[in-house]
């Protein structure tokens, strides 16, 4: 079963995001800033990431381009309450495959994980 | 301020307010009401009254703006309030958190980003300006000591402080809160010149 990487720095997010993709059958790690998420990326290379992007230290428009620095290949998938729209462009600029804007409903972010993973 | 550029400032605060309280239902579950909405200049001595006394205990959710220029967002509340978004948001029963540990106040401070970063995404796409929240900080003290860490701020570069404030509550709940939006000079200058610069 292939395995999610979820990074947020609010545990609270955090549990959200795992159930909601634990609903759809597949295994998460999680990272709790932009550094962990790199590392966890590394180490574990997970099918695809839902990242956030507003985070203490390395932020999570940093951790998308340095992951897909390391993998070309990473399906990575915004999920931010920084919907703006030069935020957007600049993180689909980078290699983001989609941009879910928090809050949100658990279908969307499912939604999305079939995108990454199709 | 002349009355365009108040004009121009309150219709900001308005499209932001009304992002923010929308996002807020939706992440509550419940139809969220504007009780109050007001914009204030005052001066910035008399920002730790905001809450309505300086000594009054607060749950403050607090967040700095960064980007194409600075400011700060508050969100207060009544402890019992808090407790109250809280119980909401972890889907409990209301009266279950007393206190906040560590998945309460990561809670709090998660309402806080979407409520901030809401406000923030609506006055951005309408300036075509980024403006980014900082992560946001979980503190309780006294309402007045909350609010000296935006006075200390802004008092080195102006005298006044130009305040949006919203108090807003959740019928369902009978729970309230106050959010505040206290823009640097130099966000204000920025946000007024693209009124121009379009
Ligand atoms: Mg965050």
């Amino acid at each position: 079963m292939a395995t999610v990487l979820v990074v947020d720095d609010s545990s609270f997010m955090r549990m959200r995001c795992v159930s909601t993709v634990k609903e759809l059958g597949y295994d998460t790690v999680e990272a709790g800033d932009g550094a962990e998420a790199i590392q966890t990326y590394k180490d574990q290379k997970p099918a695809a990431v839902l990242m956030d992007i507003t985070m203490p230290g390395t932020d999570g428009l940093q951790a998308l381009k340095e992951i897909m620095a390391f993998d070309g290949n990473a399906r990575v998938a915004m999920v931010t309450a920084m919907g703006q729209q030069s935020m957007v462009m600049e993180a689909m600029k980078s290699g983001a495959k989609d941009f879910v804007v928090k809050p949100f409903e658990p279908d969307r972010v499912k939604a999305a994980l079939t995108k990454l993973l199709a | 301020m002349n009355d365009q550029e108040i004009a121009f400032w309150a219709e900001l605060v308005n499209k932001g307010t009304n992002n923010a309280m929308n996002n807020l239902s939706q992440m509550v579950g419940q139809d969220i009401q504007v009780t109050s909405f007001g914009l204030r200049q005052i001066p910035v001595a008399e920002t730790s009254q905001l809450m309505g006394g300086a000594d009054v205990e607060a749950i403050g959710i607090y967040l700095t703006v960064s980007g194409s220029a600075d400011g700060h967002i508050m969100l207060m509340y009544d402890p019992r309030m808090a407790y109250g978004f809280v119980d909401l948001l972890m889907g409990q029963p209301e009266g279950t958190t007393e206190a906040l540990g560590e998945m309460e106040s990561s809670a709090l401070g998660e309402l806080g980003n979407i409520m901030g970063s809401s406000f923030l995404n609506a006055l951005a796409d309408a300036t075509g300006l980024t403006l980014m929240p900082s992560p946001p900080h979980v503190m309780t003290d006294m309402a007045g000591a909350l609010l000296d860490i935006i006075a200390a701020d802004i008092l080195q570069t102006q005298d006044d402080a130009f305040v949006a404030e919203a108090t807003y509550q959740a019928p369902g709940r009978n729970i309230s809160g106050m959010f505040f939006v206290i823009p640097t000079q130099n966000l204000l200058q920025v946000l007024l010149d693209t009124r121009t610069a379009a």
